[in-house]
Parts: structure tokens; sequence; C-alpha cells
């Protein structure tokens, strides 16, 4: 069992997506901080504690407990394994910023189901666009459709795709093209219309879903018995939350705790 | 084939069997109150469709071949059920609607078999529209392909016949075929969905006799379960005709058969894009789908329509009428902005409906209010596959 507790320090926008993991708390917040450009992996203990490495048995989430007295943190919240990410991405500018990959993903290795956030590291102004070069989960390079981002300014730690009432916005993960099914690597970032600001690309895979519908009252998702598939929790892996949030979310707090099996 | 118990169930997924989809669309224009819509056409994940194609001609869509331009089918994976003789079958879904005004909204999962273009004249035309489900064709044994008159999607099902002779050598009747599309006129022939997909396609030996035809079909065998809708695409400029007319092939294979009700076509205010032409508050209207006629459980294929009466359409709309097959199981009720809602199939609402090889998974819309514009729509769908 792991217990976080998480609180914001910036404001956010109404029907957006934060992403928690830059948030102060427990665990601790994590800023992106390395070589610009280049991917990095997160450390697995400064994620949300789910104990030690199982292979070869399999180690599974049971249950989430999520509780906040804040209405700003009200909404739905997704667990990610964040599996790299490359920081210092420049949307002052329309060059082209390639991306290197020193190291392949450690985790999911073939890419599937393996989805780029892109997260502000800095306050954005908003109103970019760009498009992205990544290599699929058969290995080939493919270019993303071009997609808009948030249209007005953004804090640090919101996903800048996700503004509601945004033309094709409101969305945590950026599009893949036709038919793709996840990312290997990022190779390059083409920004079309300047956004301003720093963001960090970060690769993530979804592992579970968890809402919360009021303050003060906890809710538990129990996925070992409500749901149809316990989410699988490698060996290694980085996990934190997003939150698609109903207000601001700064000086906020949200509590929670996570069961773990493993077989 | 699927899962036999829970425990094979586990098992599968403990085994890898198992991933998720994470889907997002974004609402325009405005939906007004009491309107069905399908998200296809909405930019977002996965891409949006604009319906290509030819007008009038059944346009056949598929997860890994698209509509043949993108791909507005959820990837849930490639084929299993050839490569491995197991079936893939859905676990869990979920949806979350972000909007200042609309709710309480559903969320209908459908496969969409494919559609068939409606432009310009035939979308303000008042006459009977015959749409084109076959085509004639010729074999060639040293190219193992077959030419034909209109430009079928790849993976596109069909069934053979001949009349006054006999069919090329390799090929038989009362046998679905999958085409692997090799120019707008030619194709080869594969067994399977996965063999079309693999590029294994079927050795004709001969050029065969008399004239012979090929049908689509759709994936649902006997079209068990297919519906049928009409989808903007592009919003005419005013006018609102009736369903005056149609035929259609039913899953026993009947012809002739009419949807019922003489269904009133949206007006100006109701016909933009993604909106269900015939859903809505008014009279005669009819939503998600046109009613099928008698007991009726399916469509093979539709055969003609007319809109007329009411008010014709003008201006350069563009609509789709599509044939989808909704998922057992695959509605979600979203009761406010924000609230996040999910569909467990296994334990919550026992159904684990099975998705077949190719499925083009995508979402229908109702809301009983006028949903603002710019919405996003976030979804998953689980799923699993397995062979006990």
């Amino acid at each position: 069992m792991s217990h976080l507790r998480k609180v914001p320090s910036q404001a956010s926008a109404a029907g957006r997506w934060v992403d928690l993991s830059m948030a102060s708390g427990n665990p601790v917040p994590n800023y992106y901080a390395s070589d610009p450009l280049v991917g990095a992996a997160l450390e697995s203990d400064r994620g949300v504690f789910f104990g030690y490495d199982v292979a070869p048995a399999k180690r599974y989430l049971k249950s989430a407990v999520l509780c906040t007295p804040t209405a700003g943190l009200v909404g739905a919240y997704r667990l990610l394994d964040y599996l790299l990410y490359y920081p210092f991405v420049d949307l002052d500018t329309t060059d082209q910023q390639v991306l290197e990959t020193p190291t392949p993903l450690a985790r999911y290795a073939d890419g599937a189901g393996v989805r780029l956030m892109l997260v502000a590291q800095v306050p954005q102004l908003g109103g970019g666009s760009l498009s992205y070069e990544y290599e699929n989960q058969d290995g080939i390079v493919r270019t993303s459709p071009v997609f808009s981002l948030n249209t007005t300014a953004d804090s640090i730690a919101t996903v800048v795709t996700s503004q509601q009432g945004a033309a094709a916005g409101g969305h945590p993960f950026a599009p893949l093209a036709d038919g793709d099914t996840g990312i290997r690597r990022v190779t390059a970032i083409n920004p079309l219309a300047l956004n301003g600001g720093l963001v960090s690309a970060v690769l993530v895979r979804p592992l579970a879903d968890a809402a919360i519908r009021e303050i003060n009252v906890p809710s538990e998702s129990v996925y070992a018995t409500e749901r149809p598939r316990p989410p699988v929790v490698l060996d290694g892996a980085y996990l934190n939350l997003i939150v698609n949030c109903a207000a601001t979310v700064a000086a906020g707090q949200v509590a929670g705790c996570l069961t773990f099996v493993w077989d | 084939m699927g899962f036999a118990s829970l425990d094979s169930l586990i098992s599968a997924i403990s085994g890898g069997q198992s991933d998720r989809h994470d889907g997002a669309k974004t609402t325009s224009p405005v939906h007004t109150a009491g309107g069905w819509h399908a998200l296809f056409g909405l930019n977002g994940f996965p891409n949006a469709s604009t319906y290509p194609g030819t007008d009038l001609l059944f346009r056949a869509c598929s997860a890994d071949g698209g509509d043949g331009t993108t791909f507005p089918g959820a990837p849930i994976g490639g084929p299993v059920e050839d490569v491995a003789g197991m079936t893939k079958h859905l676990t869990a879904i979920s949806g979350l609607v972000v909007a200042a005004a609309g709710a309480p909204w559903q969320l209908k999962l459908v496969d969409l078999e494919g559609y068939y273009r409606l432009s310009t004249t035939n979308v303000t035309g008042t006459g009977s529209r015959v749409l084109i489900n076959s085509n004639t064709f010729t074999a060639n044994a040293g190219t193992d392909e077959i030419t034909y008159t209109n430009d079928f999607t790849t993976y596109t099902k069909v069934q053979l016949t001949n009349s006054g002779g006999a069919l090329p050598a390799g090929l038989a009747t009362l046998t679905d075929y999958w085409m692997i599309r090799t120019s707008a006129t030619t194709a080869r022939l594969a067994t399977s969905y996965a063999n079309a997909v693999a590029g294994t396609y079927v050795d004709i030996t001969g050029a065969g006799t008399g004239t012979h035809t090929l049908t689509i079909q759709m994936r649902s065998p006997n079209g068990a379960g297919v519906q049928a809708a009409f989808v903007v695409q592009t919003a005419p400029t005013a006018g609102g005709p009736n369903l005056s007319a149609s035929s259609y092939v039913n899953h026993a294979g009947t012809a002739g058969r009419a949807f019922q009700g003489s269904p009133t076509m949206g007006a100006a205010a109701d016909a933009y894009a993604t909106r269900i032409l015939h859903s809505g508050n008014a009279s005669g209207r009819y939503g998600p789908f046109l009613p099928r006629q008698g007991s009726d459980s399916g469509i093979r294929r539709v055969e003609s329509f007319t809109w007329s009466a009411g008010t014709a359409y003008t201006g350069s709309g563009v609509v789709a009428l599509a044939l989808m097959r909704p998922i057992p199981g695959g509605d979600i009720m979203l009761p406010a902005t924000g609230a996040l809602c999910e569909r467990d199939l296994v334990n919550q609402l026992v159904t684990m409906p099975r998705v077949r090889d190719g499925a083009c998974l995508g979402w229908l819309l109702f809301g009983t209010g006028a949903t603002t514009t710019n919405t996003p729509i976030t979804t998953t769908i689980d799923y699993a596959w397995g062979d006990d």
C-alpha cells in the first residue's frame, strides 16, 4: 500500500488536464529537469511507490482511494506510467526541435499504447500549433497530424493540448498518425505557430482511471473486482497522476492510497 | 474461441493479451438539443473522416484500411481470428465530456461497417437514388487480379456470383473474400481479413466463363445487427426532406425492405456536420438509426432511397448513409460535465462483446441539451483476446 498527497501550487483553468507529478507533496515533485531535448527517464522511486522488483512475478494495481477537500481537484484522474521525457522543447520558435533518445523505452519497448503528453514547464502564452515526428509501434517513422495547443495562457504543469472550449482541444494526449497505436520514440517537434514557453514532451502509458465526484468524499476504485482488467504495473515504472480539474488546482490538495498485489 | 471462464480471461490478461485505447474528440459546431451525432467526422484521435469516395458507392471501413483516406476507427490491434484462432472482446469502456452546457449525454459505441457518400444532386435531388453494391468483374490468372468498374476500398468484404458460366478457377460462390486493392479498378482477393492485411491472396488459375459479379458484404455475418443512419459531413444550405421511399436487403437476404415512418431529415439548424439527420426532438425524427421494417434484425446492404416531400435540400452538402453495428453493452450514460463514467463489461454488465477483426470502432453522442462547441470527449476502450 502506498500513500500520496499532492499539493499543487500552480493555477490551472477549469476543464484542463494537469500533471500532478509536478506538484509538491508526496511523492516528491518532478520538474522534468535534465538536458534539453534529450530523452530521459524518471526514477521509479520518485513516483508513487509500489514496492520493489517482483519479476518474474507480476504486480497489479488492486485499488485506489482518492479524496480532496478542494473543489478544483474534483474530476477525472488518470494513472500513468511515465516512460521517457524530452525537456525544454521551445515553443517560442517555429524551428524544428530535434530530439535525441539515447536509450530506448525501458518498458513497453514496442511502444504499443504509449502516448505523447505535452506539459508546460514554464507559463505559456498559448495559441500555437505543431506536429511531431516519431517512431511508431512497428518501428516506422511517422508524422502526426497538425494539432492546436491551448489558445489562452497556461501555468506550469498544465497539459497544453487540454483546453476545454478550444478548437480540437481538451485532450490529454497528442494525436497519432492514422492507424497507429503507440510511440517508441519522438524524433522531432515541428512548431508551426508560436505558442510561447517551454514544454516537456512526455511519453506515457495510461494505466487506470479514477474519479473524485465530490469534495471530502473518498472515492474508491477496486480494480481487482470492479474492473475487468487490474492494470499491470511493471518493475521500474514511474507512476503518477494527471487530473481533469474542475477549477484551479492552486493551493488545493488531494490525498489517497494505492494498493498493489503481485503473484 | 473467446473466454470460457473468468479464469481464462484473467489468464489471458495476465499473459499480456489485453490492451486499451485512449481516444479524444472535440465537438464542432454547437450540437442542438436532442440530437445524435457520429463522432467519426470530428477532429481528435482517431483522426477525422470526411467520408471520401465515389457518390452512391458502398465504401467499406476497417481498422487497418480506414475509409481509404484516413483511419477513423479506434486502433485496437491487428487481426487475431485467423492468425491464432482467437477472438477479441471488449472488457470495459469509459467516457468523459467536459462542456459548459448540454448534459446529460449518452455515448454509444458502434462498428462503422461503411457508408454511401452523397453529395451535390444526391443531396439536393428528390428522385430515387440507386446505390452501388456490386460490380461485374473479369479475372486475370497471370496477376491473380480481378478488374471491375468502381473504386472499392481495400479490405472490402465481398461474395461472388456467376451467370452463364463458371467463376474463375480458384474462386467460389457463397464464400467470403476480402479485397486487397491494387488500383482504383483492380484488386486481389484474400480468404480472410487477416490474410488480406498480410497480403496473402488467392491464386486464380483461370478466367472463368460467363458474367462474374462481386457483391459487398457486411463484417457482421449477413449484416446481423447492422443499422443505418444519414450522417452530415458538410451542411446543406437549407431544407429538410422526408425519406419517402427506401429499399434494403435484410439479414435474411430479403430484398425490397423499407425503412419505416417516413423520417424527416433535419432542417438547416439540425443539419450540421456530424449530425444524424433524422434524429432530434421534432416530430418525424428517429434516432440514432432509421427504423427497420418488421422484425428485421439487420441490414446486408441498402439498395435505394428517395428524399422527397418536405423541403428539398439546397446548397452543396455532403451526407453519408452510414451502416453501423451498435456494440452490445456499448452505451455509457454521462450525467454531468466532468463526470468520468465507466462501464465494466465483465462484472457490471456481463456482455464482453466480440469485436470482429477489422472493426472500425467509434462513438455516437446524444445530448439532451444544446452542447457547447469545442467540447472535449475523452474515451477509453479496454479489450482482451483469447482462444479458450
